[in-house]
Protein backbone atom coordinates (compact mmCIF):
# COMPACT_ATOMS: atom_id res chain seq x y z
CA UNK A 1 0.00 0.00 0.00
CA UNK A 2 0.96 2.93 -1.04
CA UNK A 3 2.31 5.26 2.54
CA UNK A 4 0.85 8.53 1.71
CA UNK A 5 -2.60 6.77 0.39
CA UNK A 6 -1.99 4.97 3.74
CA UNK A 7 -1.80 8.34 5.84
CA UNK A 8 -4.62 9.38 4.39
CA UNK A 9 -6.89 6.69 4.91
CA UNK A 10 -5.72 6.33 8.51
CA UNK A 11 -6.43 10.08 9.11
CA UNK A 12 -9.77 9.49 7.42
CA UNK A 13 -11.30 6.33 10.00
CA UNK A 14 -9.15 7.71 12.89
CA UNK A 15 -10.80 11.28 12.40
CA UNK A 16 -14.81 9.31 12.15
CA UNK A 17 -13.79 7.39 15.41
CA UNK A 18 -12.56 10.56 17.29
CA UNK A 19 -15.90 12.40 16.76
CA UNK A 20 -18.31 9.20 17.33
CA UNK A 21 -16.34 8.59 20.43
CA UNK A 22 -15.88 12.61 21.52
CA UNK A 23 -20.09 12.30 20.64
CA UNK A 24 -20.81 9.18 23.09
CA UNK A 25 -18.69 10.76 25.64
CA UNK A 26 -19.78 14.29 25.45
CA UNK A 27 -23.84 12.38 25.71
CA UNK A 28 -22.12 9.99 28.23
CA UNK A 29 -21.34 13.09 30.38
CA UNK A 30 -24.47 14.69 30.22
CA UNK A 31 -26.45 12.51 30.97
CA UNK A 32 -24.42 11.44 33.76
CA UNK A 33 -24.64 15.30 35.28
CA UNK A 34 -28.85 15.37 34.29
CA UNK A 35 -29.23 12.38 36.58
CA UNK A 36 -27.61 13.73 39.26
CA UNK A 37 -29.18 16.81 38.95
CA UNK A 38 -33.06 15.10 38.67
CA UNK A 39 -31.93 12.70 41.89
CA UNK A 40 -31.34 16.19 44.07
CA UNK A 41 -34.56 17.84 42.68
CA UNK A 42 -36.56 14.64 43.20
CA UNK A 43 -35.21 14.66 47.05
CA UNK A 44 -35.85 18.62 47.06
CA UNK A 45 -39.50 18.04 46.07
CA UNK A 46 -40.16 15.94 48.26
CA UNK A 47 -38.94 17.44 51.40
CA UNK A 48 -40.92 20.48 50.26
CA UNK A 49 -44.09 18.62 49.62
CA UNK A 50 -43.52 17.00 53.08
CA UNK A 51 -43.56 20.05 54.88
CA UNK B 1 -48.20 20.14 25.59
CA UNK B 2 -48.59 16.63 25.74
CA UNK B 3 -46.76 13.07 25.43
CA UNK B 4 -43.30 11.68 27.19
CA UNK B 5 -41.04 8.94 26.53
CA UNK B 6 -39.23 7.28 29.32
CA UNK B 7 -35.06 7.95 29.69
CA UNK B 8 -34.36 4.21 28.14
CA UNK B 9 -30.87 4.84 27.17
CA UNK B 10 -29.63 2.00 24.88
CA UNK B 11 -29.40 -1.54 26.36
CA UNK B 12 -25.79 -3.40 26.58
CA UNK B 13 -27.07 -6.05 24.09
CA UNK B 14 -27.62 -3.71 21.31
CA UNK B 15 -24.40 -2.23 22.13
CA UNK B 16 -22.44 -5.79 21.79
CA UNK B 17 -24.56 -5.86 18.58
CA UNK B 18 -23.08 -2.72 16.99
CA UNK B 19 -19.87 -3.57 18.53
CA UNK B 20 -19.65 -7.28 16.73
CA UNK B 21 -21.46 -5.34 13.30
CA UNK B 22 -19.05 -3.00 13.04
CA UNK B 23 -15.75 -4.71 13.58
CA UNK B 24 -17.19 -7.28 10.67
CA UNK B 25 -17.41 -3.90 8.64
CA UNK B 26 -14.18 -2.73 9.34
CA UNK B 27 -12.84 -6.73 8.40
CA UNK B 28 -14.52 -6.93 5.54
CA UNK B 29 -12.93 -3.03 4.59
CA UNK B 30 -9.71 -3.51 5.05
CA UNK B 31 -9.30 -7.53 4.56
CA UNK B 32 -12.01 -8.93 2.57
CA UNK B 33 -13.21 -6.33 -0.24
CA UNK B 34 -11.00 -5.90 -3.40
CA UNK B 35 -8.34 -2.98 -3.65
CA UNK B 36 -10.38 -0.94 -6.84
CA UNK B 37 -8.36 -0.78 -9.71
CA UNK B 38 -8.73 3.21 -10.93
CA UNK B 39 -9.22 4.54 -7.15
CA UNK B 40 -6.50 2.01 -4.89
CA UNK B 41 -6.45 1.89 -1.91
CA UNK B 42 -8.15 5.50 -0.72
CA UNK B 43 -11.31 4.15 -2.22
CA UNK B 44 -11.69 2.06 1.34
CA UNK B 45 -12.78 5.27 2.78
CA UNK B 46 -16.20 4.92 0.68
CA UNK B 47 -17.63 2.26 2.78
CA UNK B 48 -18.00 4.66 5.89
CA UNK B 49 -17.95 7.90 3.89
CA UNK B 50 -21.42 6.35 2.38
CA UNK B 51 -22.57 4.24 5.50
CA UNK B 52 -22.60 8.03 7.07
CA UNK B 53 -23.75 9.58 4.18
CA UNK B 54 -27.15 7.29 4.41
CA UNK B 55 -27.64 7.48 7.45
CA UNK B 56 -27.42 11.39 7.45
CA UNK B 57 -30.50 11.21 5.15
CA UNK B 58 -32.02 8.70 7.06
CA UNK B 59 -31.56 11.08 10.63
CA UNK B 60 -33.11 13.61 8.72
CA UNK B 61 -35.89 11.30 6.87
CA UNK B 62 -37.07 10.73 10.82
CA UNK B 63 -36.87 14.30 11.36
CA UNK B 64 -38.87 15.34 8.47
CA UNK B 65 -41.55 12.62 9.76
CA UNK B 66 -41.67 13.26 13.22
CA UNK B 67 -41.76 17.54 12.76
CA UNK B 68 -45.35 16.74 10.43
CA UNK B 69 -46.20 14.05 13.71
CA UNK B 70 -45.45 16.86 16.08
CA UNK B 71 -47.45 19.49 14.03
CA UNK B 72 -50.49 17.17 13.88
CA UNK B 73 -50.46 16.24 17.40
CA UNK B 74 -48.28 18.47 19.36
CA UNK B 75 -47.06 15.60 21.26
CA UNK B 76 -43.25 16.23 22.74
CA UNK B 77 -42.25 12.86 22.28
CA UNK B 78 -42.30 13.45 18.44
CA UNK B 79 -40.29 17.06 18.92
CA UNK B 80 -37.69 15.03 21.67
CA UNK B 81 -37.34 12.21 18.30
CA UNK B 82 -36.50 14.82 15.68
CA UNK B 83 -34.29 16.87 17.48
CA UNK B 84 -32.27 14.17 18.65
CA UNK B 85 -32.23 12.57 14.73
CA UNK B 86 -31.04 16.55 13.63
CA UNK B 87 -28.22 16.26 16.04
CA UNK B 88 -27.48 12.50 14.95
CA UNK B 89 -27.94 13.72 11.31
CA UNK B 90 -25.19 16.43 11.66
CA UNK B 91 -22.70 14.72 13.30
CA UNK B 92 -22.96 11.86 9.68
CA UNK B 93 -22.91 14.88 7.78
CA UNK B 94 -19.39 15.88 9.90
CA UNK B 95 -18.28 12.79 9.14
CA UNK B 96 -19.37 12.53 5.27
CA UNK B 97 -17.45 16.08 4.85
CA UNK B 98 -14.24 14.79 6.58
CA UNK B 99 -13.93 11.80 4.81
CA UNK B 100 -15.01 13.02 1.70
CA UNK B 101 -12.05 16.31 1.10
CA UNK B 102 -9.60 13.39 2.42
CA UNK B 103 -10.80 11.00 -0.03
CA UNK B 104 -10.70 14.13 -3.19
CA UNK B 105 -6.95 15.05 -1.61
CA UNK B 106 -5.56 11.66 -1.97
CA UNK B 107 -7.33 11.40 -5.35
CA UNK B 108 -7.97 14.17 -7.43
CA UNK B 109 -5.30 16.20 -5.85
CA UNK B 110 -7.03 18.92 -3.83
CA UNK B 111 -9.35 18.83 -0.37
CA UNK B 112 -12.55 20.59 -2.02
CA UNK B 113 -13.81 21.62 -5.18
CA UNK B 114 -17.57 23.59 -5.54
CA UNK B 115 -18.85 20.21 -7.38
CA UNK B 116 -22.74 20.05 -6.93
CA UNK B 117 -22.69 16.56 -4.75
CA UNK B 118 -20.24 18.46 -2.42
CA UNK B 119 -21.82 21.92 -2.41
CA UNK B 120 -24.92 20.30 -1.51
CA UNK B 121 -23.88 18.40 1.38
CA UNK B 122 -22.29 21.41 2.87
CA UNK B 123 -25.76 23.37 2.40
CA UNK B 124 -27.69 20.55 4.57
CA UNK B 125 -25.25 20.81 6.89
CA UNK B 126 -25.53 24.30 7.49
CA UNK B 127 -29.40 23.45 7.07
CA UNK B 128 -29.51 21.13 10.34
CA UNK B 129 -26.75 23.46 12.22
CA UNK B 130 -29.34 26.35 11.83
CA UNK B 131 -32.29 24.06 13.14
CA UNK B 132 -30.09 23.08 15.87
CA UNK B 133 -29.35 26.83 16.52
CA UNK B 134 -33.26 27.89 16.16
CA UNK B 135 -33.87 25.26 18.89
CA UNK B 136 -31.01 26.59 21.40
CA UNK B 137 -32.27 30.15 20.70
CA UNK B 138 -36.40 30.19 20.44
CA UNK B 139 -38.32 29.83 23.61
CA UNK B 140 -41.34 27.89 24.88
CA UNK B 141 -43.82 25.75 22.69
CA UNK B 142 -42.66 28.22 19.59
CA UNK B 143 -39.22 26.95 19.94
CA UNK B 144 -40.54 23.60 18.91
CA UNK B 145 -43.52 24.89 16.51
CA UNK B 146 -40.62 26.51 14.38
CA UNK B 147 -38.25 23.86 14.54
CA UNK B 148 -40.66 21.36 13.37
CA UNK B 149 -41.75 23.76 10.09
CA UNK B 150 -37.23 23.94 9.49
CA UNK B 151 -37.21 20.05 10.04
CA UNK B 152 -39.66 19.98 7.16
CA UNK B 153 -38.55 22.28 4.97
CA UNK B 154 -34.56 21.50 5.41
CA UNK B 155 -35.46 18.27 4.01
CA UNK B 156 -36.46 19.68 0.97
CA UNK B 157 -32.94 19.69 0.35
CA UNK B 158 -31.98 15.72 0.94
CA UNK B 159 -33.58 14.69 -2.53
CA UNK B 160 -31.19 17.57 -3.92
CA UNK B 161 -28.12 15.67 -2.67
CA UNK B 162 -28.94 12.80 -4.00
CA UNK B 163 -29.83 13.56 -6.86
CA UNK B 164 -27.63 16.29 -7.72
CA UNK B 165 -24.58 13.94 -9.55
CA UNK B 166 -27.75 12.86 -11.83
CA UNK B 167 -28.78 16.34 -12.72
CA UNK B 168 -25.56 18.45 -12.97
CA UNK B 169 -22.25 17.69 -14.09
CA UNK B 170 -20.22 16.16 -11.57
CA UNK B 171 -16.52 14.54 -10.85
CA UNK B 172 -17.99 13.13 -7.83
CA UNK B 173 -18.17 8.85 -8.45
CA UNK B 174 -21.26 7.73 -9.42
CA UNK B 175 -21.84 4.17 -7.99
CA UNK B 176 -25.46 3.67 -9.05
CA UNK B 177 -26.40 4.58 -12.43
CA UNK B 178 -28.46 3.28 -15.45
CA UNK B 179 -26.61 0.23 -15.54
CA UNK B 180 -27.02 -0.64 -11.87
CA UNK B 181 -24.11 -0.79 -9.62
CA UNK B 182 -20.63 -0.61 -10.50
CA UNK B 183 -19.06 -2.14 -7.73
CA UNK B 184 -17.56 -5.88 -7.64
CA UNK B 185 -19.92 -8.48 -5.03
CA UNK B 186 -17.66 -8.05 -2.72
CA UNK B 187 -17.63 -4.42 -2.58
CA UNK B 188 -21.37 -4.29 -2.57
CA UNK B 189 -21.67 -6.51 0.33
CA UNK B 190 -19.09 -4.68 2.29
CA UNK B 191 -21.56 -1.69 1.83
CA UNK B 192 -24.11 -3.40 2.90
CA UNK B 193 -22.48 -4.57 6.40
CA UNK B 194 -20.97 -1.22 6.74
CA UNK B 195 -24.26 1.00 5.49
CA UNK B 196 -26.04 -1.60 8.66
CA UNK B 197 -23.16 -0.79 10.98
CA UNK B 198 -24.16 2.91 10.44
CA UNK B 199 -27.82 2.28 11.27
CA UNK B 200 -26.99 0.23 14.20
CA UNK B 201 -24.73 3.17 15.40
CA UNK B 202 -27.44 5.65 14.39
CA UNK B 203 -30.47 4.07 16.65
CA UNK B 204 -27.48 3.17 19.57
CA UNK B 205 -26.98 6.88 19.72
CA UNK B 206 -31.28 8.46 18.73
CA UNK B 207 -31.75 5.84 21.83
CA UNK B 208 -29.22 8.04 24.34
CA UNK B 209 -30.14 11.32 22.86
CA UNK B 210 -33.56 10.66 23.26
CA UNK B 211 -33.06 9.79 26.81
CA UNK B 212 -31.09 12.57 27.59
CA UNK B 213 -33.23 14.78 26.47
CA UNK B 214 -36.03 13.37 28.38
CA UNK B 215 -33.99 13.71 31.57
CA UNK B 216 -33.47 17.32 30.71
CA UNK B 217 -37.11 17.95 30.57
CA UNK B 218 -37.56 16.18 33.62
CA UNK B 219 -35.19 18.18 35.37
CA UNK B 220 -36.90 21.76 33.46
CA UNK B 221 -39.93 20.36 35.00
CA UNK B 222 -39.47 19.78 38.51
CA UNK B 223 -37.40 23.23 38.48
CA UNK B 224 -40.31 24.88 37.09
CA UNK B 225 -42.31 23.48 40.07
CA UNK B 226 -39.95 24.56 42.94
CA UNK B 227 -39.91 28.38 41.41
CA UNK B 228 -43.48 28.03 41.31
CA UNK B 229 -44.12 26.60 44.72
CA UNK B 230 -41.51 29.29 45.96
CA UNK B 231 -43.69 32.31 44.42
CA UNK B 232 -40.53 32.94 41.96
Amino acid sequence: MNSQVLTFLFAGYSLVWVLIFAYILFMGNRQKKLAEELETLRRVVEEKEQE
Amino acid sequence: MTGSIRPVGPSRFWGWVLFVVMVAALYMIFIYAPTERQMGDIQRLFYFHVGAAWNAFFAFFVVFIMSLLYLKTRSTRWDVIALSSAEIGVIFTTIVLVTGPIWGKAYWGHWWTWDPRLTTTLILWFIYVAYLVIRSSAEGENRARFAAVFGIIGFVDVPIVFLSIHWWRTIHPKVIDATGINMEPEMVITLLVSVAAFTLLYFYLLSQRVAIETTGREVSRLRDRLRTRAGL
